[in-house]
């Protein structure tokens, strides 16, 4: 029951109907509509890790490239925050990593992250230095959006989302930060695409 | 229904000490959870604490742009059940059953609405 004159909220149930959290929507709005800057310039008053627990491990079933990118750069703030462990991240096109490569070059050089770049199309330029590149990979890489963390050794910060497209900018899957879902991720994605 | 009006309507009462206003009513709406917990029943009386609960803790969310919390959500429903609900059951503002935690309409609520601005 919104107020005629108040943004209204969102409230998440459990399976078993056990409230789980509520958000004003213009709150929610905020948090997953973000600009898009690289970690080390995080407004700080965008709490992206506040909205990464309230669903996290919830499924979605329909989320934009914005929804995707406010998880996605959450993942790349722990990454860096942590400076170490081992970050996989998958990529469409090759143009999607350019865009994106100032921010890789940075975890690549500045910190002890291991950085492993899956590109689905080809990568014409050289491999970056630091960054472990594979391109052309096809298949499932360039059907889902992921992004994987390990949380270093403490897997502490250990996060990943997988996002299928469905149809042009809508996406479903699912993110977590429970470090036994990401471990696997992890492994799945190194014995199927690690260095041979 | 509208929330602002509503709140301008406690806050001018607060300044002038509107004669309007029952004063028994009006000391039970110092605390948000009662301001909120009225707004919601004024709309629809016939509810159960849980989901008066859930109206609660997310208003409060909203209005503080904060995230609540199942934590926060059972601190309503506790604060709800043991001091708001009887307090409006006592004003005659609703019945509360406190074994079923089922609310429902008392005769003061329509008197109080009107004063309170939350007719309608």
């Amino acid at each position: 029951m919104p107020a005629s004159d108040e943004p209204g909220f969102l409230l998440v149930r459990d399976a078993a109907g056990d409230f789980r959290g509520a958000i004003g929507l213009d709150r929610l709005d905020a948090l997953l509509s973000p600009e898009h800057h690289p970690p080390w310039e995080l407004d700080e008053s965008v709490d992206t890790a506040a909205i990464f627990s309230f669903l996290d491990n919830t499924l979605f079933t329909s989320a934009n490239r914005g929804q995707l990118l406010a998880v996605t750069r959450e993942i790349e703030e722990r990454a860096w925050r942590t400076g170490a462990g081992r970050l996989v991240v998958g990529f469409q096109t090759a143009a999607a990593f350019a865009d994106q490569l100032r921010i890789y070059d940075r975890f690549a050089t500045e910190t002890d992250l291991t950085v492993r770049v899956l590109v689905a199309d080809e990568w014409d330029d050289d491999s970056p230095p630091g960054i472990d590149l594979a391109d052309e990979v096809g298949g499932e890489i360039d059907a889902f959006w992921f992004v994987c963390f390990d949380g270093g050794e403490t897997a502490l910060n250990a996060s990943a989302i997988v996002a299928e497209e469905r149809n042009p900018g809508q996406y479903r899957g699912f993110w977590t930060d429970d470090p036994d879902r990401v471990t696997e991720l992890a492994a799945y994605l190194e014995a199927t695409y690690g260095r041979r | 229904m509208d929330w602002h009006r509503f709140e301008t309507t406690i806050a001018r009462q607060q300044l002038a000490g509107d004669e309007s206003m029952p004063s028994d009513v009006f000391e039970i709406l110092s605390t948000e959870d009662a301001r909120y917990a009225v707004y919601a029943l004024a709309h629809d009386p016939n509810r159960t604490l849980s989901q008066l609960a859930d109206f609660v803790a997310g208003f409060t969310a909203m209005r503080s742009g904060t995230i609540a919390t199942p934590a926060d959500h059972e601190n309503v429903r506790i604060r709800l059940h043991h001091a708001v609900l009887p307090k409006l059951d006592a004003t005659g503002y609703v019945t509360y059953d406190r074994s079923n935690q089922t609310i429902e309409a008392a005769p003061r609520q329509e008197t109080v609405n009107a004063a309170l601005g939350l007719r309608g």
